[in-house]
């Protein structure tokens, strides 16, 4: 009965051991292109993403051993877009390399700006350039989703049809949702980078603010009568200080906390930017 | 947000550098490690000085560069890898990260 069991036992390590040796490891350098990955890769499929805690992939730098671990994956998905310049310093193998935001080059947005600085270990770096989060427009998160589904299928050789297919709606749903609910808002402004082609795709006015000045001036852009009246959302990604949200108070701009969804999280790409937009209907409402 | 603008505009001294103007290229020649540095115009790094860190960031030693020559230095059999960074007179600085792979001559 014991050999029974121990050998019951041994073709279930077996087997456990050949479905390790069969899953896939893919690097990704942001969380919304390895939620991408696990649900269309499912178990076979394990992501590397080892940015953790709530630190920005975009300005992330990895040790040496993290740059091994990535440059063993059987897949390595990259943001394009000038997303974490780490990738453009030092070597990866091309042949497993994926750009999934390359076909959406003509729909980059350039910003202008000339600050330039460093937090601890990350990267230095400038908000000039190209602004790189191309997900945040849900119709271009469909196409690097896409891309994804591409690799996984034509590089690795799995099947991910149906997933590919509830991805897709998801995403699309999404989309169609962000314009609904953003179509409530007379003027969203963006406080600081990071927001442009989410105000593109999503917003009837828009404008990135860096301070109150550029508040102001934005807020100038409408008229008398409109400015009494209108409803305008400030997207941030942190909340601000009391003061901060009495001042925009005071200016009639409705604070709402926005997540890039690039930095490790505990649910998915969907359910966040959804949950975005629950706190953007949520401020629309007050 | 804002506040934190705010406050990197005040902190920003005039004539602080841009961090992207150089670019640095390493890679292992003969079981030398070669480093090159050059600005975003092509233009080679005339002066200043490679600082080599190990695996863990570790600074291991530093070596000067002139005129524009690449800088080269043996690889040690039992490295776990480099980060080699070059920073230029006037501030500009980049840096290049060679893996044990790279070292091997494999991918």
């Amino acid at each position: 009965m014991i050999r029974l069991c121990l050998l019951i036992l041994g073709l279930g390590l077996s087997s456990n051991t050949a479905a390790l040796a069969a899953e896939r490891t893919i690097a990704v350098v942001s969380a919304h292109l390895g939620d991408f990955a696990q649900r269309l890769g499912g178990d076979g499929v394990e992501v590397y993403f080892p940015v953790t805690g709530d630190r920005d992939p975009a300005l992330w730098r990895p040790s040496v051993a993290e740059i091994g671990a990535i440059q063993s994956a059987d897949l390595i998905l990259l943001n394009g877009a000038e997303f974490a310049r780490w990738t453009k310093r030092t070597s990866l193998p091309r042949a497993r390399v994926v750009d999934t935001g390359r076909s959406l080059a003509d729909r980059f947005i350039v910003t202008q700006g000339a600050i330039t600085h460093s937090h601890g270990g990350d990267e230095a770096h400038s908000h000039d350039g190209i602004a790189p989060q191309l997900w945040l427009d849900f119709a271009q998160a469909q196409t690097q989703a896409e891309a994804v589904a591409a690799s996984l299928s034509q590089r690795l050789g799995l099947d991910i049809t149906a997933a590919a297919q509830g991805l897709s709606q998801d995403l699309a749903a999404l989309d169609a949702r962000a314009k609904a609910v953003v179509a409530g808002a007379d003027m969203v402004l963006g406080a600081g980078p990071g927001f442009e082609y989410f105000l593109r795709a999503y917003a009837q006015r828009s404008a990135t603010v860096a301070d109150v000045a550029g508040m102001e001036a934005a807020l100038a852009d409408l008229t008398e009568e409109a400015r009494a009246s209108a409803t305008v959302l400030l997207l941030t990604t942190s909340q601000s200080s009391n003061a901060k949200a009495l001042i925009n108070r005071a200016m009639g701009v409705r604070e709402v906390v926005f997540d890039f969804g690039s930095a490790a999280g505990d649910a998915g790409f969907v359910a966040r930017m959804n949950a975005n937009l629950d706190r953007i209907e949520a401020a629309l409402a007050r | 947000m804002i506040i934190r603008s705010l406050v990197l505009l005040a902190l920003l001294a005039p004539g602080v550098s841009l961090a992207h103007g150089l670019v640095v290229f390493a890679f292992v020649d003969g079981g030398d490690v070669v480093v090159e540095a050059k600005f975003s115009n092509g233009r080679l790094a005339q002066a200043g000085v490679v600082n080599v860190y190990d695996a863990v960031d570790t600074k291991l030693f530093d070596l000067p560069v002139t005129g524009g020559e690449p800088v080269r230095f043996p690889v040690d059999p039992s490295s776990g890898g480099y980060r080699i960074e070059v920073v230029t007179p006037n501030g500009h600085s980049d840096y290049w990260v060679l893996t044990p792979n790279d070292l091997k001559g494999t991918e």
